[in-house]
């Protein structure tokens, strides 16, 4: 009976989030051996290997939210205990240990794989130890709040920040890998030790006190915490990757008829306004233009002062020197130009496309996009993994690109015929002029960007071809918006 | 068997069954030894506790209109005793002031009321 | 049905429950003994589903005490919950499943899982078993939390205002889950509605809830027949200086009192020969009486001039 009960709550822990897992366990393993790849075409990309490495360890943070076993109530706008589970005939211990356990053993498997394999660390048979320690302790801790922190949101963020703070000094103390001795080595083991004790006994009591109905803590933003790096600038490209993950969140967020809620299914209060789906649908996409632009804006400009303050300036210096020597004065401004606008538009892309994808409310074609996009990324990733140090096939992947490319431009614009087609009676010629509008705006100078480079041909060529690919899936969204609000509002 | 309950009639439901259980014996719609519905197959039927039901059928087991056979239902008797003098005057009784009450109310004297009464017996015989 | 040895289900003692400023349960006690059907009856925020989340053991008594099968359902929910099947009237299912792999999942808790009839049951609602849960209509959902909740044959099946806001396909269907358990030997329903017709038709133990306190507690048939109206003629001038409500307020068993044009109209609780032997003595012509139905008793305590508070 239990060993039934611990499998049927272990396959929840699993199914809940099938698609979170495929995407971590996918996803970033080829975008970890696409970099290199990529690395081994240019050089001069080397540098910036590291960090992408290092952005991947936020994929552990995701695997940490996909196994946090916790459901988010729009009406009590706050986290709690998934509430199905609490009158399930199983003793506290067990609930609560089965997905402590679990996503322990899960999180630790993946950060071994991501360490051993990917990122090729030696760890010793300590480090073995202290990696389980930190992983039992991140779940512990974020079950707990998670769970059961008090309504006092300003009260739990600085128990956080302490535990986080002490958590962040013992670990990296204790890990052998990280040259960084900050306190002893059994000081730092008793503290580790201490915080997965104190951080499961919590957890334990809160889901007690859940289950007599005593009250939930308020939703705490513990997403947004940062794992402390040796290298500020990599630490900048971290916040810098989360904005455009946030960016697809927001743009789903938007695409609901109100904040925080289940559904997207638009409510009958818009569906009988006088709006026509065009207005309606640009309304959202104002609403996500302007989040990602102001979202971008608040990422990129505390950056320049933050690096000034880590006495970055020589290095900025050098490195805009270098680039200059390289490329000359014009062309460096239009590369800078370029690595600025790239992250606005990834946002949007992910923001827009999110968006419009909920606005149908379609699940079904929501599910296959999603499926497109996966199949696309993995031939992709395939592609790029198998040429990996042959320089002979180099000239071949640029092809293999080019075939990619087009092969999802033609994807997508099929696509578009087959709604267009299906839903020929809500579609309006005349609800695409202010999108083509916005298109040619928005690309007439990223092309004239790309054209006034004269790098070599080949980095022309890669560059225009992502441009193509980033303005086409840009654009997509705000042709498809209206046709989702009409797929929505007349079903 | 087929038994009609009106929620709205303020007589209690297991005496709206013994009354029609009684009503389809003496039609012989219910034949002697015949089993009538089990208590859970009645419930379910008419959507109401059983436990009424087998209130209603212990009822009319003790006033000798059914007999139970043991472990295999109930069974219509053979030949039903006869309401009892009390239980008539009651049934009999609640009726006829319910009567009087709407009389009153219609202002129809006592004499006319009488009167009515024996015109619609002798319209029944008829 | 009544078994030979009828244990007591439900011990409720003194319960009491305040949420920040309102009294949601005051001085609660209730026994529910096996074989029974209670019908919790009461208007909106009465404290039905508070009490039942205490049986639940969702809520911890803050005063007085809960015992489920004698034992605490805060101290031990496992042995608590897996005697209950339950359904509220937004069942908590989660939504993402489909529902196959929510039977499946639901299986594995419940020592007493009976396959054939879950799936027997799906058939009778023609649920399709791979479609998921968040996709469900209201009605289907509750007919999948009914299955849910009656598959490991629960001792005791507790519904919390089931039929609220269904069609009377699901209704019926709610009614005769509740038949079919208190029909099998020794198995107990507590339900709360607020369609008093069924609570009139399967209960037979009512208890009435209002503000947070019981009001009425008792056998069903007890409760319907000790219910009166009594019609009296009213006298001219009555009515407009408010002087007869001493002599009212000394009939005992006076529940409510209201002028209807040119009569009186009294809800009473207790014998009726009482209420005759008083009005005679007042020298008032009864006009009319009758018993109440439940729909009208619930109506007399929550509405117009109620002296409840008195008895």
């Amino acid at each position: 009976m239990r060993a039934a009960q611990v499998r049927a709550l272990s396959w929840e822990l699993i199914a809940r989030n099938r698609a979170g897992l495929l995407l971590t366990l996918l996803g970033v393993p080829l975008l970890l051996s696409s970099a290199q790849s990529v690395a081994s075409f240019y050089p001069e990309l080397a540098r910036w290997l590291g960090t992408i490495n290092l952005i991947s360890v936020w994929s552990v943070i995701y695997l940490v939210m996909v196994f946090t076993y916790a459901d988010f109530s729009a009406r009590m706008l706050e986290t709690g205990f998934p509430s199905h589970a609490l009158l399930l005939p199983v003793p506290t211990w067990l609930l609560v240990a089965v997905p402590l356990g679990f996503a322990t053993a899960m999180v630790y498997g993946y950060s071994l794989l991501l360490l051993n394999i990917i990122l090729e660390v030696t760890l010793s048979a300590a480090d073995y130890a202290y990696l389980l320690l930190g992983a039992l302790i991140i779940m512990a801790w974020i079950q707990m709040i998670s769970w059961g922190l008090s309504r006092t949101p300003i009260r739990a963020a600085l128990i956080l920040i302490v535990i986080l703070a002490v958590f962040a000094v013992a670990l990296l103390s204790a890990l052998s890998i990280v040259p960084v001795e900050l306190v002893g080595q059994p000081v730092a083991l008793a503290i580790l030790a201490g915080l997965a004790i104190c951080g499961s006994v919590l957890a334990y009591q809160s889901v007690v006190r859940t289950r007599c109905g005593q009250r939930i803590g308020q939703m705490l933003l513990w997403s947004n915490f940062t794992i402390p790096g040796s290298d500020r600038l990599q630490v900048s490209a971290m916040v810098l990757s989360m904005f455009v993950y946030f960016s697809a969140t927001i743009g789903f967020e938007i695409s609901k008829p109100n904040f925080g809620a289940k559904e997207f299914q638009m409510t009958s209060f818009w569906a009988t306004r006088p709006l026509s789906n065009a207005e309606l649908a640009f309304a959202k996409l104002k609403l996500a233009g302007l989040s990602v632009g102001l979202g971008a804006l608040i990422c990129i400009f505390p950056l320049y002062p933050a690096w000034l303050l880590a006495g970055y300036e020589q290095k900025m210096s050098d490195g805009w020197q270098a680039l200059v020597t390289r490329h000359g004065q014009t062309q460096s401004i239009g590369i800078l130009l370029l690595a600025v606008m790239l992250l606005p538009v990834g946002g949007w892309i992910l923001c827009a496309n999110a968006l419009s994808l909920s606005l149908t409310e379609n699940t079904a074609i929501r599910n296959r996009f999603i499926v497109i996009s996966l199949v696309v990324i993995t031939v992709l990733g395939y592609t790029a993994y198998r040429v990996i140090n042959s320089a002979q096939l180099q000239q071949m992947l640029l092809e293999h690109a080019v075939f990619v490319v087009l092969a999802g431009a033609l994807a997508i614009a099929s696509l578009l015929t087959w709604l267009v087609r299906r839903f020929a009676a809500q579609f309006n010629l005349r609800l695409l002029r202010q999108p083509f509008g916005v298109a040619v705006v928005i690309t007439l100078p990223v092309l004239a960007a790309v054209w006034s480079l004269t790098l070599e041909s080949r980095l022309t060529w890669t560059i225009t071809l992502l441009i193509a690919n980033l303005a086409l899936l840009s654009l997509l969204p705000v042709v498809a918006a209206p046709i989702a609000v009409a797929i929505n509002r007349h079903r | 068997m087929d038994i009609y309950l009106s929620p709205h009639d303020g007589v209690p439901v297991y005496l709206q069954i013994i009354n029609q259980v009684k009503h389809l014996v003496a039609t012989r719609r219910l034949l002697p030894d015949r089993e009538i519905l089990p208590i859970r197959k009645l419930a379910e039927q008419l959507l109401i506790n059983p436990n009424t039901v087998a209130r209603a059928y212990r009822e009319l087991e003790q006033t000798g209109w059914v007999y139970k056979k043991r472990g295999a239902g109930t069974y219509v008797s053979d030949n039903p005793s006869p309401l009892s003098d009390s239980e008539r005057n009651r049934i009999i009784g609640e009726r006829i002031d319910g009567l009087l009450s709407e009389a009153h109310q219609m202002d129809i004297p006592l004499d006319e009321l009488i009167a009515m009464i024996r015109r619609h017996h002798a319209g029944r015989k008829s | 049905m009544t078994s030979l040895t009828t244990q007591t289900i439900v011990q409720i003692d003194r319960l009491g429950r305040q949420f920040s400023e309102t009294r949601a349960l005051d001085d609660v006690s209730i026994q529910v003994d096996s074989g029974q059907v209670f019908g919790i009856v009461g208007e909106n925020g009465a404290g039905k589903t508070t009490l039942i989340k205490h049986m639940l053991g969702q809520y911890k008594a803050q005063s007085g005490s809960v015992r489920m099968f004698g034992v605490d359902p805060v101290r031990q929910p496992e042995a608590v919950l897996s005697r209950i099947g339950y359904l509220s009237e937004e069942p908590d299912l989660p939504a993402w499943m489909r529902i196959s792999e929510l039977l499946n999942y639901s299986s594995a808790f419940y020592a007493g899982w009976d396959r054939d009839y879950a799936a027997e049951l799906l058939g009778v609602f023609g649920l399709d078993l791979k479609q998921r849960v968040r996709n469900l209509s209201k009605g289907m959902r509750t007919q999948l939390g009914l299955c849910l909740a009656q598959a490991h044959r629960p001792e005791l099946l507790l519904l919390d205002e089931p039929s609220s806001g269904l069609d009377p396909n699901v209704r019926r269907d709610i009614l005769s889950a509740i038949i079919r358990t208190v029909a099998d030997e020794g198995r107990t329903v507590i339900f709360s509605s607020h369609l008093l017709e069924e609570v009139e038709r399967v209960s037979d133990q009512l208890m009435m809830l209002q503000a947070g306190k019981v009001l009425l507690c008792g056998p069903m048939d007890k409760v319907l027949a000790n219910h009166h109206r009594i019609m009296v003629p009213a006298k001219s001038g009555d009515g407009e200086n408010g002087q007869e409500e001493s002599f009212w307020r000394a009939m005992p068993g006076l529940v409510r009192y209201q002028q209807t044009g040119a009569e009186w109209q009294l809800d009473c609780y207790g014998d009726y020969d009482q209420f005759q032997s008083f009005l005679a003595q007042a020298q008032l012509e009864v006009l009319s009486h009758r018993k109440l139905s439940l729909n009208d008793i619930f109506l007399t305590y929550s509405g117009g001039t109620s002296l409840a508070g008195m008895h």
